[in-house]
């Protein structure tokens, strides 16, 4: 399967707010504001050159229903057409996929796509979550976003005493990129020789999951700007480009059983595809940043075998030597990944946002040594729903 | 953020606290409302797809991959084996209830006897807890009183 | 309950639920001295943007036209103002604030330039009119919401 684009699209403005567990002082749209007047400015235009809004965040958590209709005071959507999307943890990302193809299409010529969630205002962003699990036979026992299924996997296949400390590994090396990062929401100044106090003594959640594992609970905004090649090279001088992205979803009832139960689970499929279709055949060799969604150091060194479609204790291999880190082979989260910041509904959007700085050389106090010129970012929600996108600085690929 | 002079000194910044709480009545439809009937008569429905025979448990209408319906029920288990588990520490809200559980408990994934995909939810007798391993075998144990919903059953045990 | 048009219908039946879980929100800077106005000084706030001199109430912190920061100029509304249009709640359900029927009513402050959602009481359903006067009335106990103000009522001319 091919996908052709009727014409190419280019991030021109990006904006986010900074990433906290406190917003006491803004309420919902006047947190959105903040990132659409930052993204505005990013890109240097006004709500004038904007076409059209795509707007999205998981409603259930601040329990606002419709939040399109009043946060249009802070959207700047006023008199313009306006779409509304969520799509669970993916919602972010599907924001931008969405508006990507409403702007390739040659519908709009400018979009604007708005991710947020202001999880303080969720009381129990787990409880929230069980509300998504089938009421008829699942919700009682659902534990939110919270498992160790992965973990028990990880562990059997290669002890648990490496499996351990790979993932204690991955996180440590996430707070450390966040810690570079002003924006993120959680630096924690951990070091490596912190390992074994925080696998014996990190409040355990779930099984093998403990407290260090696991996301943050955030507020935040980010708002991105989408234009058509033309408008893009006008608007921006260095746009950057959104080569191609897929969504795979799950087939299974098993609503939050996360773990793949079929032979492939939707990461590995998404990266398979899209990568097949784009040329892609080392994708560790191809990649110069990788900003993924993982919600927990479990699920981090898990997919990251999926999404580069490694086999065996290739990926753990690469997490023990470093591969992952700034300076590695694919610099993963230079932002601090999920584990940092999970604004939710934003948090999908801050992946190819952060790419994108990245690819603009923008990233300021986060931004990598090497020279960035392909990026891949990838989303996370609900059932297993993957979406997986390629951005890249030129415009240079069209011949493959 | 945006700093604000509106008043400099420590300011009273207003929110309000509330529970949202909304009744539902949820309609199971003739393919899970089956698999309901099933559990008050101590049986496990599957579906299977008549394109790729695969079975489906809990059962649906339509096969995702062959995109057909798939109505015909087959019965499955009452055994299975653990595909995988999670025990909680973390108790969050039963949001069926809105209260608080008792921690540890755990759930696991069970795939049945006879069924070709998916994997089946539920509790595991809290004794069983620490015995936990994926692949372990399990069997039902029924409630008493059944009336057609998941409460029919009370949890998993080892299936020594 | 059976409302399957299935030959296999026999098996539908109806599961009750609930979603039950709590919540807090925050009015946000600007929206905390609007409400600590009504509260305090029985003043009714709003902002007007310097560009568009549009008028909003409740506040805002931008200009959803223009994003012109406005929150620093404040105006003072008068506390009575036009009743623009309204409807009587006839329906009862548990989330409503009053017994029915009660009324809800747009009032335009004066000074303002949209009209503010508000109950109107203190008449009765069948003798209320669009264009008439309406005044605050203030709650005697603070709840640091919208219903410090505890509903409109008419103007007595
Ligand atoms: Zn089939
Ligand atoms: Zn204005």
């Amino acid at each position: 399967m091919t996908k052709k684009k009727n014409r190419n699209v280019g991030i021109v403005g990006i904006g986010m707010t900074e990433i906290s567990s406190h917003k006491e002082d803004q309420n919902q749209p006047e947190m959105i504001n903040e990132a659409v007047r930052a993204a505005l400015a990013d890109a240097g235009i006004t709500l004038k050159d904007i076409d059209c809004v795509v707007h999205g965040n998981m409603e259930l958590f601040e329990m606002v229903h419709q939040p399109d209709l009043w946060h249009m005071i802070g959207t700047g959507a006023l008199g313009k057409p306006e779409f509304r999307i969520t799509t669970g943890g993916t919602t972010g990302m599907t924001l931008i996929a969405a508006s990507d193809n409403l702007v390739a299409s040659g519908m709009y010529d400018v979009v604007m796509a708005i991710g947020f969630n202001k999880l303080q205002e969720a009381g129990s962003t787990t409880g929230g979550i069980t509300n998504m699990a089938d009421p008829l036979w699942y919700r009682h026992l659902q534990t939110g976003a919270l498992t160790s299924t992965s973990a028990n996997m990880t562990i059997e296949e290669f002890g648990a005493e490496r499996a351990r400390k790979a993932a204690m590994k991955h996180r440590i090396m996430m707070d450390k990129h966040a810690g570079l990062n002003e924006r993120a929401h959680r630096r924690l100044g951990l070091e490596y020789n912190q390992m074994e106090d925080l696998m014996k003594n990190s409040p355990p959640l779930i099984g093998d999951l403990r407290l260090i594992h696991m996301c943050s609970q955030s507020d935040g905004a980010c708002v991105m700007i989408l234009a058509s090649e033309e408008k893009a090279k006008k608007i921006s001088k260095k746009p950057v480009w959104i080569r191609d992205h897929i969504a795979v979803h799950r087939e299974e009832t098993a609503s939050n059983a996360y773990f793949p139960i079929l032979s492939e689970n939707s990461h590995r499929a998404a990266a398979r595809k899209l990568f097949a279709r784009n040329g892609i055949t080392n994708p560790v060799e191809y990649f110069d940043v990788f900003e993924m969604y993982d919600p927990s150091a479990w699920w981090g060194i898990e997919w990251l075998r999926d999404f580069f479609l490694l086999k065996g204790d290739e990926a753990i291999k690469m997490v023990e030597n470093g591969d992952w880190d700034l300076d590695g082979k694919v610099p993963v989260n230079p932002s601090g990944g999920v584990t940092a910041s999970n604004p939710i509904s934003a948090t999908a959007m801050l992946k190819p946002a952060e790419v994108a700085l990245q690819i603009r050389g923008d990233a300021g106090t986060h931004q990598l040594k090497r020279e960035v010129r392909h990026g891949l970012a990838s989303g996370f929600g609900g059932v297993m729903w993957t979406e997986l996108m390629i951005l890249e600085k030129d415009l240079n690929w069209q011949g493959v | 953020m945006a700093k604000n002079k509106l008043n400099t000194q420590a300011e009273e910044l207003i929110s309000i606290q509330v529970v949202n709480s909304i009744d539902y009545s949820f309609p199971t439809g003739p393919i899970m409302g089956k698999w309901f009937q099933g559990l008050k008569e101590k049986k496990f429905y599957a579906t299977k797809c008549p394109s790729c025979g695969r079975t489906m448990t809990p059962p649906r209408g339509c096969c995702a991959l062959c995109v057909v319906r798939s109505e015909e029920f087959v019965e499955v288990g009452p055994k299975g084996t653990v595909e995988n588990y999670d025990i909680a520490y973390y108790a969050s809200p039963d949001p069926l209830t809105g209260k608080v559980r008792s921690t540890p408990y755990a759930a696991v994934f069970v795939r049945m006897d006879g069924s070709d995909c998916d994997i089946f939810t539920h509790g595991i007798k809290d004794e069983d807890i620490p015995k936990l391993k994926r692949g372990v075998r399990v069997r039902p144990v029924w409630n008493e009183v059944r009336t057609g919903c998941i409460e029919d059953m009370l949890y998993f045990e080892i299936d020594a | 309950m059976n409302t399957c048009r299935n030959e296999i219908s026999k098996d539908c039946f109806v599961v009750p639920g609930k979603m039950a879980l709590p919540n807090q929100y925050f009015a946000g800077r600007v929206g905390s001295k609007f409400i600590i106005s009504l509260r305090d000084s029985r003043k009714i706030l709003g902002v007007r943007c310097p560009k568009c001199k549009s008028v909003y109430v409740p506040p805002l912190e931008y200009c959803e036209k223009d994003m012109t920061k406005i929150d620093e100029n404040w105006v003072e509304l008068g506390n009575e103002g036009v009743l623009t249009n309204y409807t009587v709640v006839n329906y009862r359900d548990a989330h409503l604030p009053r017994k029915v029927p009660y009324i809800l009513g747009m009032v335009l402050l004066d000074g303002a330039e949209t009209p503010f959602v508000h109950i109107v009481s203190g008449i009765e359903p069948e003798n209320v009119e669009i264009g008439m006067r309406v005044k605050a009335v203030f709650a005697d106990k603070t709840t640091n919401t919208i219903l410090d103000i505890d509903h409109f009522a008419p103007v007595e001319e």
